[in-house]
């Protein structure tokens, strides 16, 4: 029976292969072919004596260097399990790397053994390889994760992160989430998958009119809300928006301001109102403004990432904060109505630090000479004095860290800049000597830092600030805490272009003509009110402010409540700081220094509505409860609805078994339910718990509609292909295209246009994310703590940009169809303004990302020089070059080096001077250690290349005060230095090696299981494929799709 | 207003369509249990108190009487008047010293308290909190009750991140709402009647839906090669647990429940008026669910964090003290650690109080205490110092639970490592909770 089944398939096999070569031109690939019977040496009599002398020593029971024992290794390749490890084997052998160099000088592997030993592992593994195709396919997939959310939202027309509750899938050894064989439905997923799906279509179906939505609009300007109601919201650094400068209006579903018709109505309106306030909590007073236009807000500023601060969003961010009067579900839109802001800051209102002060008055053998116009004020005069008391001429502090103060009445005639200098006693840096100055609500806070001579004297002159002071009396104020004490303030006017003011009134006309070419955006989030700050997520994208001041434009900004961090449900019991939702943006011109204004927006007001139904009933039930000529007949209309339902969601056409099955189960229903909706709405439930919709089904015996009744091995159905086609490229099920030409049977013969379409589709993008993302380990920088305080820089939004440029970069190659090369070095670099500014690349405007021509010189082509890589692949303090040399190996060269030993002997922290030694040279020291030498010397030289590359991926000269050494030599003996002569030597001598290893991967995840050593004819083919046409982005997937595994079995 | 969110529900969820499976699984579907049945219960009970404890140092000595932790280490330590009253209780208590969750040292510690059973992230810039042991346990162990937890608190509902008002997270690292009104949760889950007639329908919907896969995931599996036949059988074999579940869970609402006395139950103590007898009322309740076998997971948290809720009025209430809990616990004026260390002294009474019914009250297999581990402490030792969590463990004696000591452990455990041995004890086979680094040494057999 076994005899005639074999031969049955090896007959199937022939006339498959026959087809194939006939009739699938464009086709790629090639099974592996079973040789002619060769010249098998006898495994016990002529292998297992060689493998006995030269193996088992190092690799039997005594010892299992690398993890790796023969002696026990089955050596049917074709029954056994260990085919893979033989595979292993035959490469070592072959390439000379075993037996190791000393084993081979103290006794040799004759020639003539190691060819013996090739033979016979290269015809077994041949045969072997024949045997596993059969084995080899792809098992039947549940959908992942964003698979299922990707369906149901396709499916259901509503942009719900539904899977978010589900446990997270598990990952093959080749690190993706979409293998069947790893998938698993635990009791607990399938508990989940009802209860979504129940909850689900509860949104989707929708009974009677439409909702009213919850609409309410805030009008900004300096002093319109006085005697209006509105809501104000305390706590811990609260930072909350005057009352008296908005205006709430709650609007009807026509977008009118509601008229109470009673007091009853009023008192309701009134109260929805104390519900909501305007805060700016973490916000720095000195970067927003009320103004009688609104409210400016200048370029936020990223918060530094330590806990509590973490939470508090960039500063400034502006937020509607309301109380339990939102609704918690549907669509909503925000819309801003906003334009270019303005400085709030101007010359003529300025207290500053002088850049290079030199005083105006000095000291003539301690004769005070000053110029003719200054006004002296001596301390003896000084008025409202706190914490001081004169000591001879001089009013020095009483406690020093308290604050101390003494004022003076300045009058000045005519308006115009003054410098303003200190007569002082030295003191030395490690008192802390400071001075604040103080005019018209300005402070200015400076330390002093004297030099050796200076504080060798008894008195001394110091320039302390430079102010533009109005006509009129003034006060001025001097002190502060730990004060350094002074016997006058020399106040001497200035000329407009005196060095001292001069770069000052330059620099604020610059910058006002620097900020007026640079454009604001918003971007907007919603999040809970916690205790120091907010859980907040934004929503849509960051838009650009065009509109010049004077012409405020409307920008709207639309998301789904359920996908965001709104307040949890309460319990009814009502606290004063829970149950908040808040709703806001910020400036997303981020800037790096709060010196940096940036260019200022302007908010007039802002409008929330939810829900928000562009059409009712909204189209998550339309096409559900299509208009059907049959909508009066129930019975008919179920079968109508049900039927296209499932084919939906079961992505084929269904029989009439199945259809009578789910009819059944209606009829059922029917009588317990007291709607009809409701009804559907159960068997709609029941389909979505179906495997027939949780698994990527592929059903077996269907013809393949290739001329051929029920081939053997059985061909893929021409909707099952419709369906790996699109959860390939899309990772979501067929469109109605997809499966028309599927149901035509016409998709196989024009997967070439399809791919091409497929591709082009903002679909796509699904693909390039959930690849990309695993493919090259995205998640490592998205999970890394980096140190803070060593890396200020690298905030969040530059650690979400890094991940967005990798995607960006590999959309842009398969969208533009791309050389693969590009990879490893391009000559452009997928930029967006703040990532830009972080690799201190200039001239990049604004959020979006587009390609950046780059010269070579720069260092940032390709994906061994992305932030997501490297910063993915550091420890969070220092750069990591085992972690980048192990992901060169894996995703650049397709070679997994062995995990290490048990028991590995740490870096020894004890060695001398350790804590100043650079990661090269401890990995030198580990090298020397003999058990870690063999793997090391393969590993390093891949990672040590990346050393000018810091933790978080930017590049420095020298680390830990010498200079950094990038030299190193490859495996191979060529030595090189650094990651450009790295691209170089890869481009040069590795083409193909790469080709592979992204040909491996992508196979990998299109076909949901990992390869093995049976795909590699195929996996060969396909590389001949990409070859011929120019390595572009596209013959790589073209291939995979043409290949016969994905497009046949 | 629609109070429904997108991400579940829970108590629609837990209640809901009989898969869900709030209620109960019944072994071997024999309807004969609680009574009599198969070996002792194995519970957990988890009792949190918010703003760390009096910690004057040892050499004070006019207040180290007030210290929450022992005075010294071992078997010999010996009580602060803080714990006394837990005395009796000496050979049936573990003292533990020196732990904490390595993620939450540096976080402000009233903020600690959101992952005091959950080990969860939340330092970063997202809210990363995950699922609390009692979950876990839950998880398990529902199928041996009727409800798989109890989650109660002083202040009822789930507060609001980093200031929550329940211990207990889901799955998905979300707050599950806390219970606090004694006479709502003794109808909810010690009356038989009720709702009865809503559950048993929707049971029955969630059988009708559970049928129909089956009947569905059968047809395809023969459509399938023998590779996907392996695949689909995977499903169904989850799909038949599921089903089981079901069945138990409509077999429940027709047993009756264990005799009880609830007749000393405090229904309507105000926590405005009576911490005492408020705290209490949830004790009782506790002891009584215990009793009845009703669940074998609860989690307690007696007061919130940071000034908020009832609890912070409690010293007032009960002590005359006139001051709110949090402002004691950062207070620095004179006498401020007697009055830290009375109000810790009241808070361990009334919890002495539940542990001494539960060694009072027994079921069929002896005394409640020795069937059951609870755990009483707090995510701050002194004042939003997130480490050396003050700890207590009791009962548990049948679970081989080894007393009788005050153990220091190296300040770098992690607090998870207690869940890892509790969970363990439980028979909820666990080898990691979170970052657990392993089994906590010497306090099981």
């Amino acid at each position: 029976m076994g005899k005639t089944d074999s031969s049955c398939r090896t007959f199937g096999f022939v006339v498959y292969t026959l087809l194939f070569w006939t009739t699938a031109l464009s086709v790629v690939g090639a099974r592996p072919q079973q040789k002619a019977p060769a010249q098998r040496p006898d495994f016990e009599t002529e292998i297992k004596p060689i493998l006995d002398e030269f193996c088992y020593g190092c690799h039997g029971p005594r010892k299992q260097k690398g993890d790796i024992r023969l002696d026990t290794l089955d050596h049917d390749l074709v029954n056994g399990l260990d085919a893979e490890t033989w595979n292993l084997v035959e490469e070592m052998v072959e390439e000379l790397d075993m037996p190791p160099s000393k084993a081979e000088k103290r006794n040799p592997l004759p020639d003539a053994s190691r060819q013996k030993l090739l033979t016979w592992l290269d015809s077994s593994l041949a045969e072997a390889a024949v045997a596993q195709v059969e084995r080899n396919r792809t098992i039947l997939r549940r959908l992942n994760k964003q698979q299922y959310t990707n369906s149901l939202q396709e499916l259901l027309h509503l942009p719900i992160d539904f899977g978010n509750v589900l446990p997270d899938d598990g990952k093959s050894e080749m690190g993706f989430s979409n293998n069947g064989e790893v998938l698993e439905a635990s009791p607990l997923h399938l508990e989940y998958y009802q209860a979504i799906a129940r909850q689900a279509l509860d949104q989707a179906i929708v009974e009677g009119p439409k909702p009213a939505p919850f609409w309410i609009r805030v009008t900004f300007g300096k002093g319109s809300g006085k005697g209006k109601v509105a809501g104000s919201t305390g706590g811990y650094q609260a930072v909350q928006f005057p009352t008296d400068d908005f205006v709430i209006e709650i609007l009807d579903s026509k977008g009118q301001e509601k008229v109470a018709v009673d007091a009853v109505e009023q008192k309701q309106f009134d109260d929805i109102k104390r519900h909501i306030s305007v805060g700016l909590r973490g916000s720095s007073q000195s970067r927003w403004r009320s103004v009688e236009e609104g409210v400016v807000l200048y370029s936020a500023l990223p918060h530094k990432e330590v806990a509590p601060g973490s939470w508090q969003g960039p500063s400034p961010n502006l937020k509607l904060e309301m109380q339990r009067v939102f609704p918690e579900n549907g669509d909503f839109e925000m819309r801003v109505r906003a334009s270019r802001g303005f400085l709030l800051e101007s010359t003529e209102r300025l207290l500053i630090a002088i850049e290079d002060p030199v005083p105006l008055a000095y000291l003539d053998e301690q004769v005070m000479m000053m110029p003719r116009d200054a006004h002296v004020f001596a301390a003896a005069d000084a008025k409202n004095i706190q914490n001081m008391e004169l000591q001879g001429s001089m009013l020095m502090p009483v406690e020093v860290p308290e604050p101390s103060a003494a004022e003076f009445e300045l009058v000045v005639q005519q308006a115009g800049y003054f410098q303003l200098d200190l007569v002082h006693r030295p003191a030395s840096i490690d008192n802390m000597p400071s001075v604040r100055l103080s005019l018209q609500n300005l402070n200015l806070d400076q330390r002093l830092e004297l030099s050796e001579e200076q504080l060798q004297q008894e008195r001394l002159v110091t320039a302390v600030g430079a102010a533009y002071i109005p006509a009129g009396r003034h006060k001025l104020k001097i002190g502060g805490r730990f004060f350094i004490g002074f016997e006058s303030l020399v106040v001497t006017p200035v000329a407009e272009d005196h060095p001292a003011v001069a770069p000052l009134q330059a620099k604020s006309a610059a910058l006002a003509a620097e900020l007026a070419k640079k454009v604001p955006s918003m971007r907007a989030f919603v999040g809970t009110r916690t205790d120091d700050g907010m859980d907040y997520a934004n929503f849509d994208r960051s838009q650009e402010v065009k509109a010049e001041l004077g012409g405020a434009q409307v920008y709207t900004f639309r998301g789904r409540l359920e996908n965001l961090p709104i307040p949890e449900p309460e319990s009814g019991d009502t606290e004063i700081l829970s149950g908040f939702m808040v709703l806001g943006l910020w400036n997303d011109h981020l800037v790096k220094s709060s010196r940096d204004p940036g260019p200022p927006i302007l908010i007039e007001a802002i409008e929330f509505e939810a829900p928000f139904h562009e059409e009712w009933p909204p189209a998550s039930h339309s096409r559900i409860f299509f208009a059907s000529a049959n909508q009066g007949n129930e019975e008919v209309y179920a079968r109508e609805v049900i039927g296209s339902f499932i084919r939906r969601a079961f992505r084929r056409p269904v029989d009439g078994e199945t259809l009578e099955r789910y009819m059944a189960f209606w009829h059922n229903i029917r009588l317990a339910e007291t709607s009809f909706e409701d009804s559907i709405k159960e068997v709609l439930i029941a389909a979505l718990c179906s495997p027939n919709f949780l698994y990527l089904v592929e059903p077996e015996t269907i013809s393949g509609g290739e001329g051929l009744e029920d081939p053997w091995p059985p061909t893929l159905s021409e909707h099952a292909l419709a369906t790996r086609l699109s959860y390939f490229l899309w990772n979501s099920p067929p469109d109605e295209r997809l499966t028309r030409l599927a149901a035509d049977k016409k998709l196989r013969g024009d997967l070439g246009q399809q791919v091409t379409r497929l591709l082009d589709d903002e679909r796509s993008w699904r693909f390039v994310r959930s690849f990309t993302h695993e493919w090259l380990r995205l998640d490592r920088q998205q999970l890394i703590t980096m140190n803070v305080n060593s890396y200020p820089t690298y905030t969040r939004f530059v650690k979400r940009d890094m991940a967005e440029e990798t995607y960006h970069f590999v959309e842009h190659l398969i969208a533009n169809d791309m050389s693969i090369f590009n990879l490893i070095d391009s000559d452009f670099v997928m930029l967006n303004q703040n990532l830009a500014e972080f690799y201190g690349i200039e001239g990049v405007v604004g959020n979006h990302f587009r390609a950046v021509p780059m010269p070579a010189s720069e260092g940032r082509g390709g994906l061994l020089s992305q932030g997501a890589f490297l910063a993915g692949h550091s420890d969070g303090n220092e750069a990591h070059p085992i972690k980048r040399a192990v992901w060169v190996k894996q995703k650049i060269l397709g070679d997994d080096p062995p995990l290490p030993p048990p028991n590995v002997p740490p870096l020894d922290s004890e060695t001398p001077g350790f804590e100043n030694l650079t990661l090269k040279e401890k990995l030198v020291k580990h090298r020397d250690n003999p058990s870690c030498h063999d793997c090391h010397a393969d590993i390093d030289p891949f990672g040590v290349v990346f050393e000018n590359y810091n933790a978080v991926g930017l590049m420095e000269s020298e680390r830990k005060g010498r200079p950094i050494d990038t030299t190193t030599v490859l495996p191979s003996g060529t030595p090189i230095a650094g990651v450009p002569e790295l691209k170089a030597h890869l481009l040069d001598k590795e083409r193909d090696t790469f080709a592979r290893a992204l040909i491996e991967h992508m196979f990998t995840y299109a076909l949901g299981r990992d390869v093995s050593f049976a795909d590699e004819a195929e996996i060969d083919a396909i590389l001949d494929f990409v070859r011929e046409r120019e390595y572009s982005m596209r013959s790589v997937i073209l291939g995979i799709v043409q290949s016969e595994s994905f497009r046949i079995r | 207003m629609s109070r429904k969110s997108w991400n579940l529900d829970r108590r629609t969820f837990l209640r809901g369509l009989g898969v869900a499976a709030a209620l109960p699984f019944l072994e071997g579907m024999s309807w004969a249990i609680p009574q009599g049945q198969g070996s002792a219960p194995k519970r957990l009970c988890y009792v949190y108190f918010p703003n760390g404890c009096s910690l004057p140092s040892l050499k004070d000595k006019d207040n180290a009487q007030w210290r929450w932790f022992p005075t010294a280490a071992g078997k010999d330590y010996k009580l602060t008047k803080v714990l006394k009253s837990l005395e009796p209780f000496r050979d049936r208590m573990s003292l533990l010293g020196g732990l904490s969750h390595p993620k939450s040292r540096e976080l402000l510690g009233h903020l600690a308290g959101d992952t005091y059973l959950t080990a969860g992230d939340v330092r970063g810039d997202r809210y990363q909190n995950r699922i609390s042991v009692d979950q876990v346990a839950a998880h398990q162990l529902k199928k041996h009750t009727r409800f798989p937890s109890l989650v109660l608190s002083v202040d009822g509902g789930v507060g609001y991140k980093s200031r929550v008002s329940t211990l207990s997270f889901s799955a998905d690292g979300r707050p599950i709402p806390s219970e606090h009104r004694h006479r709502q949760i003794f109808e909810r889950y010690f009356s038989t009647g009720g709702s009865q007639e809503e559950r048993r329908n929707s049971l029955q919907q969630g059988k009708k839906i559970v049928d129909l896969v089956l009947e569905d995931s059968k047809n395809l599996k023969k459509q399938l090669s023998k590779y996907d036949q392996a695949k689909i059988d995977e499903y169904l074999e989850s799909l038949n647990s599921v089903e089981e579940q079901v069945r138990r869970n409509e077999a429940w609402l027709d047993i009756p429940m264990k005799e009880f006395d609830a007749s000393d139950v405090n229904f309507d103590a105000d926590p405005r008026v009576d911490p005492k007898a408020y705290v209490r009322a949830t004790f009782d309740l506790m002891a009584l669910a215990l009793q009845t076998d009703l669940t074998r997971v609860m989690t307690y948290m007696c007061g919130r964090e940071d000034g908020m809720g009832f609890g912070d009025n409690f010293p007032n209430l009960a002590l005359g003290i006139q001051k709110g809990h949090h402002t004691i616990s950062h207070d620095t004026g004179a006498g401020h650690w007697p009055e830290w260390g009375r109000y810790d002294q009241w808070v361990a009474e009334q919890f002495t109080y539940f542990i001494d019914k539960l060694a009072n009250t027994q079921d069929e297999f002896g005394p409640l205490l020795d069937s059951t581990l609870v755990l009483y402490g707090s995510a701050c030792s002194t004042t939003h110092n997130a480490r050396n969590y003050p700890t207590a463990l009791l009962g548990g004696k049948a679970l081989g639970a080894q007393h009788g000591s005050y153990k220091i452990y190296d300040h770098d455990t992690p607090f998870s490592n207690l869940f890892v041995s509790m969970l363990n004890a439980v028979d909820v086979k666990t080898e990691s909770f979170a970052d657990s680094t392993g089994p906590i040494p010497g306090l099981f057999a």
